[in-house]
């Protein structure tokens, strides 16, 4: 800005306030003058006591902020691994010393900070690795600076007013500001010293003591708050970083993470088909973000085929009294006002014994779900098998940290078989109820709560047999939907990691044909030119 | 070395000098080894092999009438995998159940189980819900108990037959099956091809369950039992079956099982040919027994009168003693008898006094002379039961 324009604005400036200096002035000579500077002094001092008071109470605690606490949560689809270097990221954060104004503007600092951060993140994931970002791909890194940015951006913007007009040289300017607002109060000390020595005296000291603290208080609050948020945005996308979850590129994470946080797919009509042999057809459905994948599992025999069959409504899967299914058989329906649902009906474990085969198998089954119903009979109270399957499966599960185990909701089915065998009307209020049939429902459930312990989220009693469906259409859909949110992050984890070693081949070679593509249109273009 | 013979001679001496001492004076509290006797003794000894909740407790209650919580109360820890219930009391069964508990686990081996079952038990029930087709750990180990031993019989017992037919009253007469039953039946037949010597569907409920028929099969498995057992462990059950089919009330319901298995206990010493050893055994056995019934009737010390009572009428053992001694010489002839007749004053001694003992409870004891007669009256029934295994009396 030229000097002569902004002696124009100062001498503007200046005009416009000189009749409120007058006043300021006038006002107080004559509230001196008739002798109310008593009266006036009390409100003026509740005033201050207020502001007082009250900032002292919002800046008491570094957390309790004038700003929002400076806390992301952790995304629910987050693995162990990735809670563990959350932990670690959210204590950094709150342990950087407080910020002052000038600090802001330095670079290097960012830069120091963020790499303590890269390192220890880095080393939860690759524990020894001496480069943390060996392993990592230019794009990968460029993503993970992006969403941090971007995210910033979407913070300030939203908290901060004011911020889309802010430089860094206003926070500058803002701490001047503060500074010229002690040197203006210095001045009003000195003469309100010489009109009323006492009063002013037991004024400075309160101020002193108070105000001007309080205001710098607010001032770094601001700033730790910005600082804080990111180092923690950076932290968490540091983990996303390391986890493998941006080598789809900014552009399909963020896709995929709105396709997870969407609600349900709209209503649509029932359309079922049924795959015989998933492994046949290739897994093309499992990286279908709009699909939420159930796995059926249980000992053979359990009556996961007369479940699916329930699901369904009517009789699609071989039911029969002998072990029919032999692998895998995958069946895709739309049900009304739900999801797209995928069923994968495995094949039954247990018939010749507890075989390493069928843990593996079923853990390949769990690795493409979001979400395992393991299904077990009312009236088999040995459940040893069934409970060490999903310890193993786990295990297995434990050496792929990058993904999340499904949760595991319990169905117990022929609950008709339940004492009194011989009765079934339903419905039955199982738990609360009195009638025998309720309390014998009842006990097996606790009894299958206690035995899987927190190896499932929920259980859930059906019966399965034709026409005596029950369970089903509410309890079971109820159940799944509740955990629809859980399963969606499951998938999103899922799907990104098989996208990502997917696509890995695809995309190189997709890029050398684009990269061919534009120099081609480059020189027709140029070949078009007429010269 | 050289003192090992006469150390053993003395004490040797001092056991008899005891049992002596014994045989003069009944202690009702009097200690003696039976094990010996106990192991020879024909009492069926039934390995249960099956899955929790599979039915085997529903069998153990068929068979021996005992109600669950008595089941569940005589079951005690035997290998670190398995448990043993001998029926009725632990010092003379008439029926022992071995149970497998490991089979749950999958990584179960059977190798302990069957070091220390092998030897006793003469037949294997293996239970299976027949709906449940997760037996492979169950069937490997059931495949080397087999290689093991072929000869002991193993009988397949499916049970729960009503999860084929749910809600529907078990299709009559025995064994008139439904398609659908049939069909799992002979699937399970192939599952477990070459690991049995007979099938049998059986559906054993508790009334609650609201079945017409509660031992829906019972009858066929007993049969099957009694035919898969050696002669004289089939004479045992029989004669055990025979008496528990007789009697409606609780306390002889209760009482007879004890009786018989302390006959069957006697008979075995009665029948070992050396002259006096059941001199001093015999005796003993009865007065446990008679101990053990006033236990088991909820009047523990109610023997003492009886005893000294039957003691000086000379009923049990001591009035026929030197007949059965005289017998005893007489070889094969000799133990027969000595075994029938031990079995059959047992087992009078045992009803006579379940008979004052009530009367007793009644608030009026008999007398020396009514006693004398119900004894009589059981000796000859106990002697037709003796000589006919399941004969009503």
């Amino acid at each position: 800005m030229p000097a002569a324009a902004k002696l124009r604005i100062a001498t503007v400036a200046i005009l416009m306030l000189a009749p409120f200096v007058f006043l300021l002035g006038a006002g107080l000579y004559h509230i001196w003058e008739t002798g109310y500077t008593f009266m006036a002094w009390w409100p003026m001092a509740l005033c201050f006591l207020a502001a007082y008071g009250l900032a002292w109470q919002w800046t008491r605690r570094k957390t309790t902020l004038l700003m929002p606490k400076a806390k992301i949560d952790a995304p629910n689809y987050w693995t162990d691994r990735d809670r563990e270097a959350w932990a670690v990221v959210q204590v950094y954060s709150e342990s950087v010393p407080p910020l002052a104004a000038d600090d802001l503007s330095d670079m290097t600092r960012y830069a120091a900070d963020a790499k303590v951060l890269v390192e220890k993140v880095a080393a939860i994931y690759r524990p020894g690795a001496k480069d943390p970002f060996g392993h990592l791909t230019l794009p990968e890194i460029l993503a993970c600076g992006e969403l941090v940015a971007a995210d910033l951006a979407e913070l300030v913007d939203k908290y901060v007013p004011g911020s889309h007009a802010l430089s860094v040289n206003n926070f500058k300017n803002v701490r001047k500001a503060v500074d010229w607002y002690e040197r203006g109060r210095n001045l009003y000390w000195v003469f309100s010293a010489i009109l009323d020595p006492v009063r002013a005296g037991a004024q400075i000291l309160a101020t002193k003591a108070g105000l001007q603290t309080t205001l710098k208080q607010v001032q770094n609050n601001v700033l730790t708050w910005f600082y804080t948020t990111y180092l923690q945005e950076l932290g968490r996308y540091l983990i996303e970083l390391n986890s493998g979850r941006l080598r789809v590129g900014v552009a399909r994470y963020r896709e995929l993470l709105a396709k997870k946080e969407a609600p349900p797919a709209e209503a649509g009509a029932p359309d079922v088909t049924v795959v015989p042999d998933p492994t046949a057809t290739g897994d093309r459905l499992i990286t279908d973000p709009n699909r939420i994948t159930i796995a059926i599992v249980g000992p053979v025999k359990a009556g996961k085929s007369s479940l699916v069959n329930a699901i369904f409504g009517e009789q699609k899967a071989g039911v029969d009294a002998v072990p029919l299914t032999a692998a895998a058989t995958r069946y895709d329906l739309h049900p009304v006002g739900f999801t797209p649902l995928s069923l994968i009906d495995t094949a039954g474990f247990g018939h010749n014994g507890a075989g390493d085969a069928d843990v593996v198998q079923a853990a390949e089954v769990f690795a493409k779900s979001d979400i395992a119903l393991l299904v077990v009979p009312a009236r088999s109270a040995a459940r040893k098998p069934e409970v060490e399957f999903l310890e193993r499966v786990r295990a297995l599960f434990a050496k792929r940290p990058e993904l999340r185990l499904p949760p595991v909701v319990l169905v117990v089915t022929n609950i008709d078989a339940l004492s009194p065998a011989m009765e079934w009307s339903p419905p039955y209020d199982w738990k609360d109820g009195r009638r025998p049939k309720e309390e014998s429902i009842r006990e097996a459930m606790e009894a299958a709560r206690e035995q899987f312990a927190k190896g499932i989220v929920d259980a859930v009693p059906v019966c399965t047999a034709h026409e005596r469906e029950y369970g089903i259409k509410d309890e079971l859909l109820a159940t799944l939907a509740n955990r629809l949110d859980e399963a969606r992050g499951v998938q999103f984890l899922r799907v990104l990691h098989a996208e990502a070693s997917a696509d890995k081949t695809r995309k190189v070679i997709g890029q050398a044909l684009n990269a061919g593509k534009e120099a081609m249109k480059l020189l027709w273009q140029n070949a078009q030119k007429p010269r | 070395m050289s003192d090992q013979p006469k150390a053993s001679g003395a004490n040797l001496l001092g056991r008899f000098w005891g049992e002596v001492r014994h045989f003069w004076k009944p202690q009702p509290q009097a200690e003696f080894d039976f094990s010996e006797v106990r192991a020879k003794t024909p009492a069926p000894v039934f390995w249960l092999f099956g899955k929790t909740q599979s039915g085997k407790t529903s069998i153990i209650r068929y068979l021996t009438g005992a109600e669950d919580a008595a089941i569940g109360n005589g079951f005690r820890p035997c290998t670190k995998t398995s448990r043993i219930f001998p029926f009725p009391t632990d010092e003379a069964p008439v029926l022992t159940f071995l149970d497998t508990r490991g089979l749950d686990e999958p990584s179960y081996d059977p190798a302990e189980d069957l070091a220390s079952f092998d030897a006793q038990a003469q037949l294997m029930i293996v239970t299976c819900r027949l709906r449940d087709f997760a037996h492979g750990g169950l069937r490997d180990a059931l495949r080397k108990i087999r290689t093991v031993n072929r000869r002991r019989p193993i009988v397949l017992a499916l049970t729960c037959l009503h999860e084929s037919y749910p809600q529907r009253q078990h299709p009559q007469p025995y064994f008139e099956a439904l398609p659908e039953t049939l069909a799992i039946i002979e699937q399970q037949k192939i599952e477990f091809a070459g690991l049995f010597d007979a099938v049998v569907p059986i559906d054993l409920t508790k009334p609650v369950e609201g079945f017409e028929d509660t031992e829906y099969g019972g009858a066929a498995l007993k049969a099957k039992l009694v035919e898969m057992l050696p002669t004289a462990y089939r004479e045992t059950l029989l004669r055990l079956d025979g008496m528990n089919a007789q009697f409606k009330e609780q306390y002889l319901k209760r009482a007879i099982p004890v009786i018989i298995g302390y006959s069957t206990l006697a008979a075995t010493a009665g029948a070992i040919p050396i002259p006096f050893v059941d001199l001093f055994v015999l005796p003993s056995i009865q007065v446990r027994m008679v101990k053990a019934l006033a236990d088991a009737s909820g009047s523990p010390g109610g023997e003492k009168r009886f005893l000294e009572l039957s003691a000086s009428i000379g009923i049990g053992l001591l009035a026929r003693q030197a007949i059965r001694q005289v017998a005893k010489f007489i070889p094969y002839l000799g133990s027969a008898v000595g075994a029938g007749l031990a079995y059959s004053s047992t087992y009078a001694l045992g009803r006579a006094f379940i008979e004052y003992d009530q009367a007793a409870h009644a608030g009026h004891a008999p007398d020396a002379e009514t006693v004398k007669k119900i004894y009589r009256e059981h000796v000859q029934k106990a002697e037709t039961t003796w000589a006919k295994p399941g004969a009503r009396i």
